[in-house]
């Protein structure tokens, strides 16, 4: 089952000279597991953005379910992000005078299971010690676990995750990478922005990017 | 949702009290300084508006030995026992004036047989039938007459209606005056009759200079006929040895002074407001800017541009208007020791307050706070949130 899909997408910020992204087609099935490689600048991070519904493209459609979801208005694209879309972001990013668990309250809040067991995911994530701690507090690694974490308590169709192993031991990184790839289900797919051969290999589907150009390896 | 974005809010604004306490102490400084200002100067002018409205005199005549200026005579609270004889109101009572009446003031001692009232406290005798200007100030129904052993208590006085007695002699309390902020909040009133025989009786001879109470008064009270110039009145009481004030001009000198005195803490009030709204714009441009990337990611996990508008209004409105509240409440007490303080220096009546009136400048700076807020958070704010959200976590600090 087509989850989304990309239609000839490009990018060109205004401080750019060239398009960041060029005509890009890419199509994500429900239950895959694709991941990207490429160097820092190829334009990794603005196809995960686009595909999240964060950044407009320049030219092209970004197709959910057969729906444009940049004409969307910003109401319904907000639901649809919250919704269908979790964004391991490459840089921290959370809440920052929330504690970890109130991040997770707030996420849920907003994703698509109301229900979702915080408790169970402090657990698998190891942030039982520094639930109650501001961001500001935690170490490199505890960031990344928790904001995991927050990804996660939403239950998302399409999980965006950029560079997720970043400042995590090695124990950690197989951890986190295994607690997402085990959120791939038929209606829930991953995509995977990694400089990490070994996380690359894993996947099903294999892309690179080179100078905005996305290359299907297999 | 809204307890979701009342939380998101409470716990910013208590977590981040670096960028929020600077808003928080703008806010209060600025709606503060204006409230105060503000309240004092309708505090003052109303006082001395109030007293020429309701004092229907137009010369006041008291004695030379009263170690008095004018306007402290009209308005201070000082109690003075210099008398004046009582044949003067007949002197004065020529062809220009419509009415005279006549006060006696008398000060009760503790050791003077004062037995439930054992403060020393000022008692003011007049004709209530003929008075001028402490009728016009009696809470509730009006009373015709003030019988014998009757007595109107000042705004300020607390003593049981019951049981009471002034000078050995058992007292009712027909009525209660609205307070004034002048000597009459600070007195009893009796009827000018029934003060001179408990003088006589509590007091001896001497404190009169061996003449008799009743042929005694402490000042008298001119209404002139209409249309007759005041200072031509003076003119033709010339003879009679008393000092004689004009009440309106003494007025207008007293609020001339309160304008030129409140036009410098005005200005003063400006360069704060103007210091302090500078402040909060860039007070509040520093908060909304180190929360792009936070923008950016609440949008990011579905939080629509409108409801980042609810979390942001909620956040900063608590804060100013819990500034807000906190100025104001302090900026009207506050006006009210600041009167206090400029009449140690100058004559001055106080205006009695309303509770609409407090309402008014109480709202008035929750009015002031809201704008000054809105003005200054709805730029930063709009732009921050029409951002993009990669470009807004992008371009927000780490």
């Amino acid at each position: 089952m087509e989850l989304i899909r990309l239609e000839g997408v490009s990018k060109t910020y205004a401080d750019e000279a060239g398009p960041v992204l060029k005509n890009t087609d890419l199509v994500v099935e429900g239950g895959g597991y694709l991941s990207v490689e490429g160097v820092s600048g190829s334009g990794k991070s603005t196809l995960l953005y686009i595909l999240g519904g964060l950044l407009t493209p320049t030219t092209g459609r970004v197709l959910y379910k057969g729906k444009d979801v940049y004409s969307l208005k910003d109401r319904e694209l907000s639901l649809w992000r919250g919704r269908h879309v979790g964004y391991l972001f490459q840089d921290i990013q959370m809440a920052q005078a929330l504690t970890v668990r109130e991040n997770m309250v707030l996420a849920r809040r907003f994703g698509n299971d109301k229900g979702a067991d915080i408790e169970g995911l402090i657990q698998s994530l190891g942030l039982e010690e520094v639930a109650d701690k501001l961001p500001g507090h935690l170490s490199g690694g505890q960031k990344r676990r928790a904001m995991t974490g927050c990804v996660l308590v939403r239950r998302p169709q399409i999980m965006l995750a950029d560079e997720p192993t970043n400042d995590l031991d090695r124990e950690w990184a197989c951890r986190v990478m295994d607690l997402l790839q085990e959120q791939i289900h038929p209606e829930r797919s991953l995509i995977l922005v990694t400089h990490d051969p070994r996380w690359a290999a894993s996947a099903s589907v294999k892309y690179s990017i080179s100078d905005g150009v996305l290359i299907h390896k297999e | 949702m809204w307890s979701t974005f009342l939380m998101f809010a409470w716990k910013n604004m208590t977590r981040r009290i670096k960028t929020t306490g600077p808003l928080f102490l703008c806010v209060l400084v600025s709606v503060f300084a204006i409230v105060l200002v503000w309240s004092s100067y309708d505090m003052a002018k109303g006082g001395v508006e109030l007293s020429r409205t309701r004092m229907s005199a137009d010369v006041m005549v008291y004695p030379y030995e009263t170690e008095l200026d004018d306007a402290s005579m009209l308005y201070s609270g000082i109690a003075q026992s210099v008398y004046m004889d009582a044949d003067i109101i007949g002197r004065l009572s020529n062809g220009y004036a419509e009415r005279v009446v006549s006060q006696f003031y008398l000060q009760t001692l503790p050791t003077a047989g004062c037995c439930t009232v054992m403060e020393e406290m000022r008692l003011v005798g007049v004709d209530w039938e003929e008075d001028l200007t402490v009728r016009s100030y009696l809470k509730g129904a009006d009373i015709d007459t003030l019988d014998m052993q009757e007595v109107i208590l000042g705004g300020n006085i607390d003593i049981e209606t019951e049981n009471t007695m002034i000078l050995n002699m058992p007292v009712r309390v027909a009525g209660v005056l609205e307070t004034t902020g002048t000597y009459l909040d600070d007195s009893i009133v009796l009827s000018m009759e029934q003060l001179r025989q408990l003088a006589k009786v509590n007091f001896p001879a001497s404190y009169f200079g061996g003449r008799a109470p009743m042929d005694l008064v402490t000042c008298a009270l001119v209404e002139l006929k209409e249309g007759v110039d005041p200072q031509e009145y003076i003119r033709s009481v010339e003879d009679v040895q008393a000092r004689k004030v004009l009440i309106s001009s003494t007025a207008d000198t007293v609020q001339d002074e309160i304008m030129v005195l409140f036009r410098l803490l005005a200005g003063t009030a400006a360069v704060i407001l103007l210091l302090c709204v500078a402040a909060l714009f860039s007070q509040m441009q520093a908060l909304i800017h180190s929360r792009y990337r936070e923008i950016g990611y609440l949008r990011s996990i579905g939080v629509c541009r409108r409801d980042v508008y609810k979390m942001f209004v909620l956040e900063i409105g608590i804060i100013v208007l819990a500034a807000g509240v906190l100025a104001s409440a302090a900026g009207l007490t506050a006006a009210r020791s600041v009167i206090e303080w400029i009449r140690q220096y100058m004559s001055l009546p106080l205006g009695g307050w309303s509770g609409g009136a407090i309402l008014v400048h109480f709202g008035g700076g929750l009015l002031l706070t809201v704008s000054v807020s809105a003005v200054s958070a709805a730029v930063p704010l709009c732009r921050a949130v029409r951002m993009p959200p990669q470009e807004a976590m992008t371009r927000g600090e780490l």
